[in-house]
């Protein structure tokens, strides 16, 4: 993908530095299209990554949201608003994952409760290979999960990956096509 | 199934299912697609992914709502403190002055009844010019030549200013007690 101009990153990232550059002169819409802007993805993944009720995902967006707004003004622009966001957002959920880990009593998730709710929530029905897709993610490593959820999900690049999983461009490129091989393996879809 | 020869497009792939693609690039993905298999397998795959973890409703309202305020920054004050403070001294310093010099030539106009001007100073000496060789009166204008003189002469010989140096106090103290 070198040298291949892909996709409009350059105005995208010029509306979120607008949008940003209103909010902070105070003007509260501006706040309200960056949420709309970038909500949608924050929760995708995080839904991705797994072991997160609706509410749970609700509540992870708007705290992911409330900590970058904090330190907006700090936001220097070296990476996309979008990058930031989802880095963020996933040193959330890690704090999270390790704080259900120091918790002496877990309460056990009946078999098929992450599924319905999944489904009560985006009420789309998942047909039997999009269901095969997640549990093939499902088995994959943290990182190769994050990897391939960010670029199948969101088509974000392998430097916007690399920034977000704190890796580098050939790292994030390499969990990538590990992940993708062993999602075609269980799949049964041959490698080539 | 037979290698992709083109690794590019089927690295672009989520790209193009996701939408973040320019419309040249999509049309040469779709041309590779339609001959190759193994990436029309890999897209399917990239599709079933993409489909499989659509996003979960958000209440956009709630976030935006829980946001903090911006801190809107306010115009920087200029603060001359030392500086207006200095000025203000300096503007007390002359009214006070000033107060002062009227106050003196008001209160001095009111004692003498006069406007606040010099004063001639006549010294009327009670000796007759004769006895002391010295006159001093009246204007030294009106004084002759030969009166000058003897002003002069008279003035010359006082010894006003005392030409020796005081003794020192150790030496007076020395005295005192007895010591040579």
């Amino acid at each position: 993908m070198t040298g291949v101009k892909v996709r409009e990153e350059v105005t995208d990232d010029a509306v979120d530095r607008e949008l940003i550059a209103r909010w902070l002169g105070g003007d509260q819409r501006a706040a309200t299209m960056l949420v709309e802007r970038h909500a949608t993805a924050l929760a995708r993944f995080a839904a991705a990554m797994g072991g997160m009720s609706g509410s749970d995902v609700d509540e992870l967006v708007q705290d992911t949201f409330v900590r970058a707004f904090n330190s907006l003004e700090s936001f220097r622009g070296e990476s996309s608003l979008r990058t930031w966001l989802f880095t963020i957002e996933r040193r959330l959920m890690l704090d999270r994952r390790r704080a259900e880990r120091r918790r002496p009593e877990k309460m056990p998730v009946a078999e098929g409760d992450a599924a319905s709710e999944y489904t009560a929530l985006d009420g789309i029905m998942a047909d039997e290979m999009q269901e095969r897709v997640r549990v093939a993610v499902d088995q994959l490593t943290a990182l190769q999960r994050e990897v391939f959820t960010l670029r199948v999900t969101e088509g974000l690049s392998y430097k916007e990956i690399a920034d977000i999983v704190g890796s580098t461009e050939g790292a994030a490129r390499v969990h990538y096509h590990h992940a993708m091989r062993a999602v075609k393996e269980y799949l049964g879809v041959p490698h080539a | 199934m037979r290698d992709c020869q083109d690794d590019r497009i089927k690295d672009l792939l989520p790209e193009y299912v996701t939408g973040r693609m320019g419309s040249a690039l999509i049309a040469q993905v779709e041309a590779h697609v339609a001959a190759c298999p193994s990436c029309a397998a890999e897209l399917a795959v990239v599709r079933a992914a993409h489909a499989a973890f659509p996003a979960p409703q958000v209440n956009i309202a709630r976030i935006v709502q829980a946001l903090p305020k911006p801190v809107i920054p306010l115009a920087p004050r200029v603060v001359k403190r030392s500086r207006r403070f200095t000025s203000w001294r300096v503007a007390a310093t002359i009214a006070t002055i000033a107060v002062s010099g009227v106050s003196i030539a008001v209160l001095q106009g009111i004692l003498t009844d006069k406007p606040p001007v010099a004063h001639k100073v006549v010294v009327k000496t009670t000796e007759a010019p004769e006895a002391s060789g010295l006159s001093v009166g009246g204007n030294l204008n009106d004084l002759s030549e030969k009166e000058m003189q003897t002003l002069l002469d008279k003035l010359d010989e006082l010894d006003a200013v005392p030409s020796a140096e005081p003794q020192p106090a150790v030496s007076g103290m020395r005295a005192a007690a007895g010591v040579q």
